[in-house]
């Protein structure tokens, strides 16, 4: 009885890595990717002994000879399995289009014969925060190429996690890149990974309702006091706790002069700038319908949704979101106007890092230029509507089409200002989430607020590489 | 009709949030951000359910939790049915020292354990294996199996466990032979309890088989949510699916569970 | 065979998984040690636990824990006891549906539930505010995330719905274990319905009781995944536990050494509540 089972067990785990190497086989270009070997083989494997065993079962333990030769003659096939071609790794979230990225990586693989094998992570900067620095902490080697938020680089660079990009590049591929997402690539005079992706903070307005944007955040504020409802709130923006929160109040702070780490490095934002800035976002949650009530549990998506939904008038958001915005399903589709926020905007972004354990650093460098060259980035732009970094894709004709406010971003991405960089971004941005946070639920005033966030942060401002401070 | 009221009641709240879900795997997107929400989808979609398994691998998800749960089961079974025999029935010093030590372990908050683990196994090379998050999963549920199979042998007459070691067995002959086959409710209660604890865990299993082909459904669902979208209409076909074999067990084994709870007479 | 292979194995499954940890965490909460320095970890003494406990984040974690515990816990003990009297008097043949319905919650992955409540309690999308709204018991929508109390109150009513068919199933157990002879006894002397309960099932249900407050209390004490899914540890803090203050130390600031201290401070609370109840149950259990 027990025979049975396990032969039918086997039988079935069989069917399913079949089924799975014939589905995978489908995808030509998926397939290169992935090792279909190994499936091939234990599918094999499982059968034949599937198939013995039930046989077994059948004749009494009779039949010997058959399923052993067969199963030898499995084992000769699993056996044969050619030396591992030369593989790196890329660690990245989800593309929005899986296949042109396997179409890219392929087309990689055809040219140098490196095959690329994916890690995909989850979207959640934070998750991905998380994971890559357990593993490069404990100096895995698993992990070649890393896709990192342009926030972490100052951090990983800092703590010797990955490679310098210097050496990668000529003069004139440099020059090639935009200017602000290049920078922040680089620290301590140095760059440390090649940007793919930019993004720029942008305000998205009903402009069947608003003539023309507002042209600075207090103006902002009474537009949206005065003509937001319960139904259709004024303005809606990123307040959940996280680092979005920090994005946005930094959007604010900067246009009111001020700055979150000063010219020494010591930490600037307890000014009257900052408690301006603070004082804006607070006063949008006191006027009922200036800004979204559910607001503070709010990040990218669900504000966004509030803004498709038509439940909001003017709406910050990364620059990814135009295309969500028109898409089919959006009830503001052809209703919507973009421009730039009535201040600095933020600069966000992806950049490649290889990293410092990688065992095959030349063929990750290979990768990560291709995945950055204007070729690739074409394909990006024009599939998935992503910002590209070469400047040159700006002024092309095809991505022109397919992306029209393009034209408007190439100038507002020269204005977007990077967040600051240092080592202790991610524990300085996690002190001030918190404390802006507070503010904004009412908790504490925004000077005690920032007073709070300033005491917190001192012992880390100032420092930029050892002498970790507590 | 009174008699039903109050069970009826207590069904409803323990699985009206669940029909909600259901509700919600079933709603097409673009109705699934109109407010305020019907209660029925006007035109309700497979779409979500159909992209969990198409756009994910949530299939191997599935069976990635049904193979770690169950190897962290048979594991913590495998050696807590000897030490509660240890310790409760043959009342070893050496079967308390393991009641104490597993009460202690039963301590440390997870978070703990998610860095060092994380090395040790990355020396050993048992990163993104079954093996790497089994043992951790069965070692968490180890005193929670422990505790009740101790209760339950307790609870046990008298004269079967005198039968055991008169029969001139070995300990260990005592307890395969006699003591585990009358244990079978307690077994599948501590079973079941070690198998949904390690169905449920997220931290280790996310930081010690992240990899897309060892990731458990926690971990797939967790990530679901991204920056750029939060597909609630996925999420929710992900958790109804992953709702419906635990279900079935559930109600299948529900007598199972309270009586070996029941048999192992607590207190004590 | 030895009979010490009986105990032997199973301690040395907890001591490859528990003891080098936990070794490695005392170890580190003495040393200044950070992610991005594997190298270098001068000794500190108890300056990562004077740091703690100096610090005014760190014992609003601690508050906000032990609100969340003792709520939730006091919360989970009142109704499993009721909905552990409801699956005991049910019929026979709605039982086993009541008791497979009772389990669902409890058998559901906590990142699964955390999700499921984050939807419901959506201050638009969310069906818990267009229920109160159509019933009338509200007129505007809730933030049920978005401020304070209530975040707290969602994370707890969450972790009360996932959790109490555990308590539930460990009261029913004791309650099948009375003899009905008791009872019987009971009604001679004119005990009978509420003050039957409080008088006489009450005192023989303390041992399970006292179980299940063990186990619930020392979860409730390492919470982490519901509060991470739903809110982060916001807003503005206001959620944050011991265990989403220890994630946070370690990940976003990276500093393995406060992180051990932290989480060896929430074991020993863990442990200092368990030997509590333990004492509580060996005089309880004595008579």
């Amino acid at each position: 009885m027990r025979r049975t089972i396990l032969g039918w067990l086997l039988l079935a785990v069989s069917a399913e890595r079949l089924l799975n190497v014939y589905l995978l086989s489908r995808h030509p270009s998926i397939f290169e990717q992935v090792d279909w070997r190994a499936p091939l083989a234990v599918g094999l494997l499982a059968g034949i002994a599937g198939t013995a065993l039930l046989l077994r079962v059948r004749t009494g333990g009779r039949a010997r000879k058959p399923p052993l030769a067969l199963l030898t003659l499995a084992l000769g096939i699993a056996g044969w399995m050619p030396a591992d071609a030369e593989t790196v790794t890329l660690a990245q979230f989800k593309p929005r289009d899986p296949a042109s990225e396997a179409e890219l990586l392929a087309t990689f693989t055809a040219r140098t014969g490196v095959r690329v094998r994916q890690r995909t992570l989850p979207n959640a900067s934070d998750v991905q925060h998380q994971q890559f620095v357990t593993w490069l902490a404990a100096r895995d080697s698993g992990v070649d190429v890393y896709q990192i938020d342009q926030i972490w680089t100052a951090e990983f660079a800092a703590a010797g996690w990955i490679r310098p990009a210097g050496a990668e590049l000529t003069a004139g591929e440099r020059a090639a890149f935009l200017p602000a997402p290049l920078a922040s690539a680089a620290w301590g005079g140095r760059l440390w990974a090649l940007p793919r992706f930019t993004e720029s903070g942008l305000l998205y307005y009903r402009r069947d309702v608003l003539p023309a944007p507002p042209r600075s955040w207090p103006e902002l504020v009474r537009v949206a006091t005065a003509l937001g409802t319960t139904g259709r709130s004024g303005y809606v923006f990123q307040g959940k706790q996280y680092e979005g929160l920090v994005v946005n109040f930094l959007e604010i702070l900067w246009a009111m002069g001020g700055r979150l780490l000063g010219e020494d490095g010591g930490v600037a934002v307890d000014s009257p700038a900052g408690v301006r800035a603070l004082e804006i976002l607070a006063a949008l949650l006191r006027h009922p319908g200036a800004a979204s009530p559910g607001v503070l549990t709010y990040a990218e998506h669900d504000s966004l949704q509030e803004f498709r939904e038509g439940r909001a008038l003017m709406h910050r958001n990364w620059s990814f979101a135009w295309s969500l915005v028109e898409r089919e399903g959006s009830r503001v589709r052809g209703r919507v106007g973009v421009a730039p926020l009535p201040g600095p905007a933020s600069l966000g972004g992806w950049h490649l890092a290889v990293s410092a354990y990688s065992r095959r650093p030349a063929a990750a460098w290979a990768l990560a230029r291709f995945l950055t060259s204007a070729e690739a980035q074409r394909v990006k732009a024009l599939v998935e509507g992503r910002l590209p970094t070469v400047g040159a894709l700006y002024d092309d004709r095809e991505v022109l089409r397919a992306n029209p406010h393009f034209a408007a971003l190439r100038d507002a991405l020269a204005l977007a200002r990077p967040r600051p960089a240092t080592p202790f971004y991610a524990r300085l941005s996690g002190i001030l989430q918190v404390q802006i946070s507070r503010a904004l639920v009412g908790a504490v005033s925004p000077r005690e607020a920032l007073a709070e966030a300033t005491r917190q942060m001192a012992p880390l401002a100032g420092a930029r590489s050892a002498g970790l401070p507590r | 009709m009174k008699r039903l009221a109050l069970p009826l009641v207590a069904l409803i709240l323990c699985t009206a949030p669940v029909l909600w879900q259901l509700r919600t795997a079933l709603t097409p997107t673009d109705e699934l951000y109109r407010v305020p929400q019907a209660w029925l989808p006007a035109r309700p979609t497979l779409d979500h359910l159909a992209a969990v398994f198409a756009t994910r691998p949530f299939g191997r998800n599935l069976l990635n939790s049904a193979i770690v749960a169950t190897g962290a089961a048979v594991l913590a079974l495998a050696l807590a049915a000897p030490g509660a025999y240890a310790a409760s029935t043959l009342r070893l010093r050496g079967g308390r020292l393991l009641l104490g030590a597993a009460l202690a372990a039963a301590l440390v908050p997870p978070i703990s354990l998610v860095t060092p683990l994380f090395r040790i196994l990355n020396r050993l090379g048992g990163l993104n294996t079954y093996a790497g998050l089994i043992v951790p999963h069965a070692a968490l549920a180890f005193p929670v199996a422990l505790w009740v199979l101790a209760a339950y042998f307790r609870g046990l007459p008298r004269e079967l466990r005198e039968a055991a070691e008169v029969d001139g067995c070995s300990a260990a002959g005592a307890l395969w032979r006699v003591l585990l086959p009358a244990s079978v409710p307690g077994l599948a209660t501590a079973g079941i309890l070690a198998f949904i604890a390690s169905w449920n865990e997220f931290l280790l299993a996310l930081t010690l088989a992240g990899a897309d082909r060892v990731q458990t459904v926690t971990v797939a669902i967790a990530f679901f949510p991204g920056i750029e979208e939060f597909p609630w209409g996925e999420i929710a076909a992900a958790s109804v699916i992953v709702i419906v074999p635990v279900v079935v067990v559930v109600l299948l084994l529900q007598r199972r569970i309270v009586s070996g709870l029941t048999a192992g007479a607590l207190g004590g | 065979m030895r009979k010490a292979a009986l105990w032997a194995p199973g301690l040395a499954l907890l001591a490859a998984v528990f003891a080098l940890p936990l070794a490695e965490a005392v170890w580190t909460s003495l040393h200044q040690v950070w992610l991005q320095r594997p190298g270098e970890a001068p000794f500190v003494g108890v300056e990562n636990f004077a740091l703690l406990l100096a610090s005014e984040r760190f014992w609003a974690a601690v508050r906000h824990t032990g609100l969340f515990a003792v709520t939730s816990v006091a919360l989970e003990l009142t109704l499993g006891v009721g909905l552990a009297l409801v699956m005991h008097r049910t019929r026979a043949r709605g039982r086993a549906l009541v008791r497979g319905a009772a389990l669902v919650p409890w058998a559901l992955p906590t990142v699964v539930a955390g999700l499921l409540w984050a939807w419901i309690l959506h201050d638009r999308h969310g069906v818990a505010n267009h229920l109160l709204v159509s019933l009338g018991a509200i007129s505007t929508p809730l933030v049920w995330l978005g401020e304070p109390a209530l975040a707290m109150s969602s994370i707890i009513g969450a972790d009360v719905w996932k959790t109490t068919p555990f308590v539930a199933l460990i009261a029913l157990a004791g309650l099948q274990s009375i003899d009905r002879g008791v009872y019987e006894a009971g009604s001679l002397d004119g005990a009978t319905g509420w003050r039957a309960f409080v008088h006489l099932t009450l005192p023989l249900l303390r041992p399970a009781l006292l179980v299940a407050l063990l186990f619930r209390t020392v979860d409730a004490v390492r919470v982490f995944d519901l509060v991470y899914v739903l809110t982060r540890g916001g807003p503005g803090g206001s959620t944050e536990t011991v265990s989403v203050l220890t994630y946070m130390i370690l990940f976003q600031e990276l500093d393995v050494g406060r992180a051990s201290a932290a989480g060896l401070l929430t074991g020993a609370a863990a442990g200092a509540v368990a030997l509590v109840y333990l004492r509580v149950l060996r005089w309880g259990g004595a008579s």
